[in-house]
């Protein structure tokens, strides 16, 4: 690392908190720009492709924009009819906190089972860790497809294997009842994807000498996973936790290929309403307000379980002396 | 460690401040679409380009370049590019025209919603090329030109089209199997229901396939003596109980004697078919194609006039492909020129061998060879009656037609009673229509 040959930085001088404004030398300030110039094409992108489309949804959700005509201003009124007039808005809203309820735990629990039995010792280990993570990278159109076919009441796999032991199977994709179990239990096929992935660097981050002293102390299985795995664990599932409840509120591919929100609006959820009214309608600024209400909904999710967090996730690096 | 030039915060104000800026500009209004100057003289001498897009099917695509390469040589000072547009069509069209590059005329249909995009200034009207070239209109289908209609002014050219899903496509070796009579042009919906009722077995084989779908429902509802909407598209009419009874008949199909699917996916009638499974389709002109394919090798397709109705006639509604042409064309002449190449009698007749669905001339279809044809054939005489789409006096067709097909859903799975389910369509429609037309 280059020296500064400039004074050290003081932000409260011990002559009485006078700030100095340094001059950096030559090499300090090519490395300055050299660095804002390697990170600039992530910058560029960043600032066109993420800010810019959330400051352009944000100024148009204040707007009656029925594209291509001008927006007009129109200030809250959106957010208004968001709550008021958008019959709606209530469904999607709640057909999705359903969606996330259900299938985060679900998953999580999946993923975390697979994980810490891909985390013992098997013959084959590597290869089984490649297949269960094969179904997280088929595309989710085709898995909605696949799925579809399979959960066909009348002619799928599915019930024809049930109607052959004698069972009759539900409408799965086509029963208001059975739809949005069956989207949940959809989810849970990418159950050894990136959070499998994610709980393994977690178990395998946990000090073995734990466990030896554990079973020193007679501790059993039970005993072990209760008292060691889950609480070193605890920020890995936390983690995952918050991601997968903003991935399970973004839920769209699925519903829009195999449901388009059917039966009945059972599964039409809070994306879907959103991409309607932006592509199909065309009320761009009322779907631009949708999506700002979501992005609200879900930062108060996220800041709920930050709080919460600090009563259950425990960091090693807490404890006293560290 | 040293100093920097730039604090992290001094950058985050930076590049927020840089970010607003870029998103501010973005938002500047958008120009709105114009004219082209000097559209109504004679095609350009200079060499043009035209492009058009289309939905992504092979037949279609593979015929329209044939075309693009005819017409070329009619007339050689113009090209026309065809793109391909991918699956999600409306979505990336949209994209396309926001951004300026929509070229100048793309598939649709007037059943899709075209008078929405009418009504926000997307669409040229072409009344003025027709007044200049002395075009004669009435050699078309009047449903199909009244389609093509919004407000009075023409958008497009009824290119080719279908009257609904309007006849039985049939499988005869299953009505011999039941013992059960093949339609005829005197089949009533009460001779269809019956013949269903014979041919199905359980879930193992079912008499009938209906679709579940808003546009599908028009054929029963036409039947029965109903429809969804006034002529003025500013009254619903869900409450009529002609309506009422069409789509109960539809209910009794799925629910009470369970001859046909309970709100079927739109591909299981084709799993069905392949399958010889199902003994009657109700569908459209597009099935000479899809079921054609999927007939099995042991059994054949037949085509029969749909049943006729309590009306007194068999229902449908005009449903036309059309290839509007872009506001923001620079081209426009040119590609109205297009327009009148793939809407002449002889494309109109080739379009039944290429992609099923012929043209909209009544020229086309008193052609011997489509009169003969038994596949086209009883979709004509319905042609010459139906209605267009009914569409909303403010355009705005789809969000219609999707909280229907979701209430339908309800209803056709038996969630919701028939009268229960028709008083929220009536209720959730008349909303719709209340609203004014986009931009007022």
């Amino acid at each position: 690392m280059t020296q500064s040959r400039t004074m050290p930085l003081t932000s409260a001088s011990p002559l009485g908190g006078v700030r100095h404004k340094r001059k950096l030398s030559r090499v300090a300030l090519l490395e300055e720009v050299w660095g804002y110039l390697f990170i600039a094409p992530w910058l560029l992108g960043f600032a066109i492709f993420t800010i810019g489309p959330m400051v352009i949804s944000l100024y148009w959700s204040f707007t009656k924009y029925e594209f291509p005509l001008p927006a007009k201003w129109y200030g809250i009124q959106n957010y208004v009819n968001a709550f008021t007039q958008d019959d709606l808005f209530p469904t999607a809203l709640w057909n999705t906190i359903y969606y996330v309820i259900f299938s985060v735990p679900l998953g999580l629990a999946a993923s975390l089972l697979l994980a810490l039995l891909l985390d013992r010792k098997l013959p084959g280990r590597a290869v089984l860790r490649t297949v269960y993570y094969i179904p997280s990278i088929v595309p989710v159109v085709v898995s909605a497809f696949l799925f579809s076919y399979l959960f066909q009441p009348e002619y799928g796999l599915i019930n024809s294997l049930l109607k052959g032991w004698g069972i009759a199977g539900p409408g799965w994709f086509n029963s208001v009842t059975w739809v949005k179990p069956t989207l949940i239990l959809l989810a849970l096929w990418g159950a050894g994807g990136p959070t499998m992935i994610i709980f393994l660097a977690g178990l395998q981050n946990i000090p073995t000498d734990l466990y030896e002293a554990a079973e020193v102390d007679g501790a059993g299985r039970l005993q072990k996973f209760w008292r060691i795995t889950l609480p070193m664990l605890s920020p890995t599932i936390f983690f995952n936790l918050v991601t997968g409840i903003i991935a399970a509120f973004k839920i769209f591919t699925v519903a829009y290929v195999a449901t388009g929100g059917g039966p009945y609006y059972a599964s039409y959820f809070y994306v879907l309403h959103l991409f309607n009214n932006f592509f199909k309608y065309l009320n761009m600024g009322y779907a631009s307000a949708l999506a700002w209400i979501l992005f609200v909904i879900i930062m108060i999710f996220t800041v709920i379980q930050l709080r919460v967090a600090r009563r259950w996730v425990y960091y090693e690096s807490e404890t006293a002396g560290f | 460690m040293h100093a920097r030039f730039l604090s992290r915060r001094m950058f985050l104000k930076g590049a927020a401040l840089s970010a607003t800026t870029i998103a501010l500009v973005a938002c500047a209004t958008p120009v709105a679409p114009t004219v082209s100057e000097g559209s109504q003289a004679a095609p350009a001498a200079e060499a043009i380009e035209i492009i058009q897009f289309d939905r992504n099917v092979p037949q279609d695509i593979e015929f329209r370049k044939e075309l693009a390469e005819r017409f070329t040589e009619d007339n050689p000072t113009i090209t026309v590019k065809i793109e391909v547009m991918p699956d999600d069509y409306a979505a990336t069209l949209i994209a396309r025209i926001a951004s300026g590059t929509a070229g100048d005329c793309f598939r649709y249909g007037t059943h899709y919603g075209m008078a929405n995009w009418a009504l926000r200034g997307i669409l040229q009207p072409l009344d003025d090329f027709i007044a200049q070239d002395g075009y004669d209109l009435s050699i078309y289908f009047q449903g199909s030109m009244d389609a093509c209609k919004v407000e009075g002014k023409v958008y497009a050219l009824p290119v080719n089209g279908h009257p609904g899903w309007s006849a039985i496509y049939y499988q005869p070796e299953l009505f011999a199997e039941a013992g059960v009579p093949e339609p005829t042009d005197t089949w009533t919906y009460d001779d269809m229901t019956e013949a269903a009722r014979k041919m199905t077995k359980g879930t193992d084989q079912y008499g009938l396939w209906v679709a579940p779908y808003y546009e599908a429902t028009l054929t029963p509802m036409d039947a029965f003596g109903g429809w969804p909407m006034d002529e003025t598209g500013t009254k619903a009419m869900f409450d009529d109980e002609k309506t009422i009874a069409g789509i109960r008949w539809l209910y009794d199909m799925m629910q009470t004697d369970k001859v046909a699917l309970a709100n079927p996916s739109f591909d299981s009638r084709v799993q069905l078919w392949s399958s010889g499974k199902v003994g009657m389709v109700l569908s459209g002109i597009w099935e000479g194609s899809y079921l054609g394919d999927a007939t099995p090798a042991d059994k054949t397709l037949k085509v029969a006039p749909g049943p006729i109705g309590p009306s007194g006639h068999r229902g449908g509604f005009m449903g036309c492909n059309v290839f509007p042409i872009m506001q923001t064309s620079k081209h426009p002449y040119e590609t109205w020129l297009w327009q009148k190449f793939i809407c002449s009698k002889e494309v109109g007749i080739e379009n039944v061998q290429r992609i099923g669905e012929p043209g909209l001339r009544t020229d086309v279809w008193e052609d011997p060879s489509l009169l003969d044809d038994p596949v086209v054939k009883p979709h004509y005489e319905l042609l010459k009656i139906v209605k267009p789409m009914p569409v909303p006096a403010n355009g705005r067709l789809s969000e219609i037609a999707d909280p229907v097909t979701q209430i339908y859903s309800g209803i056709f799975l038996g969630d919701i009673d028939v009268e229960a389910g028709c008083a929220q369509i009536q209720e959730t429609v008349q909303a719709i229509l209340d609203q004014p037309k986009p931009g007022a």
